[in-house]
């Protein structure tokens, strides 16, 4: 092997911690910790509810504030994770569906996880309910489950 | 003020460069550029860097275009670093286009350079998980990244639209794939040419949601770059030069938190629309002779069908059935093989699709040359979290 087509590669570890808050949707995260409860903000000047819940709506930049919404609601478009590409969803069950949820009472929708039981199939228009186990630290840490 | 793309310099996709750093690949795409416009680097008034911040980070380099400066030789001159998930080599065209059109620059380069496979998971030894883990950090910290594998937030997209409009199918996607890997084999700078079967498309495993393996687009390393000029050096080079005609960009979430607009690509159709008025195209299938576009997956090719006007929403899988996508057909969309077939990292990617149309408008694209009958074509690139970012060009000669 001639002096220029040899290479010399290293191999490092950069390890990165991170402590990092969730900001003004912090009391999203505690109240399901505490209460076990789903928390949006409306807005009082265009009335629109976010869950996941904003402290500005960005609809008219109006300071909004906080009100319940339901742990039930419906999925808007479900994506089955086949391969899970580097995410650790082994805590959550399989299979896992990952899936865009508008709870009732909200204006908006997020993405979770829904575990559906043997047999049963997530998909537009199916109906949910929050299911918890723990703390509740991350949006990955409850899933949900088919009514 | 018109502005002309007057060098094109592609080098080739390839899994991994072992045996180049980002900034040598740079510096070798950007000699390309400069001697295919017969300019030297003194000429050059402006850098435009499209750099993904994804894959800086994947290179462990923050502010990666001082470095790259330096090493081109352009030290001293002024620059800008653009980002835009995989929508940034576009966007860098555009900006570069405006410095010129402003009249701050006269000649102005655009360079991308990616290396995804620096990154290793150390449990498996694979490159490729490594750096699908690090794409995640596109998505939301706090909403989107604890629950969403990879390019699920893709998955979304196409299975909106097909719970929408009942399409595309599987078949057609699988089609859309097979185009893709087919046309790369006549490329020379493509990464994975290969002839494949509706049926071994079909059979190839599963992704996230209706995507699977061969539906899905390459992660590549390499560099690509452009040499851009104002109308009075343009024509002083005395070549065919490529006119842009129209740009316009988008920044718009595909999902949330505006669902009504599940089922489509909204970033993508503002962006083309704005280009298209400023190059006055009213009937883009009857008006361009190619396209290259973001073909993330399959399905995202067949909404951008939609999302640029050559067919009514819903309807983008009938044009691949009826072949006016293929390199024959109507109107060619990635001849190249695109970033199915012929490669792609977020930065080079959108710089080169532009050099592609470029390349075929200028009838330079060898064994993959397209028929040019109106001399314009389009470049449409997207990416981005639940593909937000979009920004379409419109080049003609």
């Amino acid at each position: 092997m001639s002096d220029e087509t040899r290479i010399l590669e290293v191999q490092i570890k950069d390890e990165f911690h991170f402590k990092f808050s969730h900001g003004g949707a912090s009391r999203f995260f505690i109240e399901l910790s505490e209460n076990r409860r789903f928390m949006g903000t409306r807005c009082p000047q265009c009335g629109h509810v976010w869950c996941p819940p904003r402290i500005i709506c960005s609809r008219c930049l109006s300071s909004t504030e906080w009100v319940e919404v339901r742990d039930e609601g419906e999925v808007l478009c479900a994506v089955p994770i086949h391969m899970s590409l580097g995410l650790d969803l082994s805590h959550l069950g399989s299979p896992q569906v990952c899936a865009l949820i508008k709870l009732d009472g909200s204006d908006t929708c997020f993405k979770a996880i829904v575990a559906p039981k043997l047999g049963e199939t997530v998909q537009k228009g199916s109906r949910v309910r929050a299911v918890f186990k723990g703390t509740v630290q991350t949006i990955a840490d409850f899933s949900f489950e088919l009514i | 003020m018109r502005v002309g793309i007057i060098g094109v310099g592609l080098l080739p996709w390839k899994v991994r460069y072992p045996n180049k750093t980002y900034y040598e690949l740079a510096a070798e795409a950007v000699r390309k550029a400069l001697d295919d416009a017969g300019i030297g680097k003194d000429r050059v008034d402006n850098v435009v860097y499209g750099l993904a911040d994804v894959y800086t980070m994947a290179i462990r380099q923050a502010c990666a275009s001082t470095i790259i400066q330096d090493y081109i030789g352009m030290a001293g001159k002024s620059s800008l670093t653009v980002h835009g998930g995989a929508a940034t080599g576009a966007l860098a065209v555009k900006t570069a286009y405006a410095e010129i059109a402003s009249g701050m620059s006269e000649v102005s380069l655009v360079v991308g350079t990616g290396k995804g496979m620096d990154l290793i998971d150390p449990e498996t030894g694979k490159r490729s998980l490594g750096f699908l883990k690090s794409i995640t950090f596109d998505l939301d910290t706090t909403w989107d990244q604890p629950v969403e594998p990879g390019a699920t937030h893709f998955a979304f997209v196409v299975q909106a639209h097909i719970d929408k409009y009942g399409g595309p199918t599987e078949e057609q996607m699988a089609k859309v794939s097979v185009k893709n890997h087919g046309n790369a084999l006549d490329n020379p700078l493509a990464q994975s040419g290969i002839k494949l079967t509706v049926e071994e498309v079909l059979k190839s495993p599963r992704m996230s949601g209706p995507a699977k393996f061969y539906d899905s687009c390459l992660y590549s390393e390499g560099a690509a770059a452009l040499v851009l000029a104002n109308e009075k050096i343009a024509r002083e080079i005395g070549r065919k030069v490529v006119w842009i005609e129209g740009v316009g960009s988008s920044n718009k979430r595909s999902s949330l938190p505006d669902w009504d607009d599940l089922g489509g690509i909204p970033c993508q159709y503002i962006a083309t629309q704005k280009a298209y008025r400023m190059a006055r195209i009213k009937d883009p299938l009857n008006e361009l002779d190619v396209i290259e576009l973001h073909d993330l997956q399959t399905g995202i090719e067949i909404m951008s069908y939609e999302e640029l006007g050559l067919c009514a929403r819903g309807e983008g899988g009938r044009l691949i059935d009826e072949g006016v996508t293929e390199r024959t057909g109507r109107l060619p969309v990635n001849p190249s093989g695109g970033m199915i077939g012929c490669g792609h990292v977020a930065g080079p990617s959108g710089i080169s699709r532009v050099g592609e149309v470029a390349l075929q408008l200028r009838g330079e694209a060898g064994k993959r040359q397209v028929k040019i009958a109106h001399g314009r074509g389009l470049t449409a690139c997207i990416g981005g979290p639940g593909v937000s970012q979009a920004c379409s060009i419109v080049l003609g000669v």
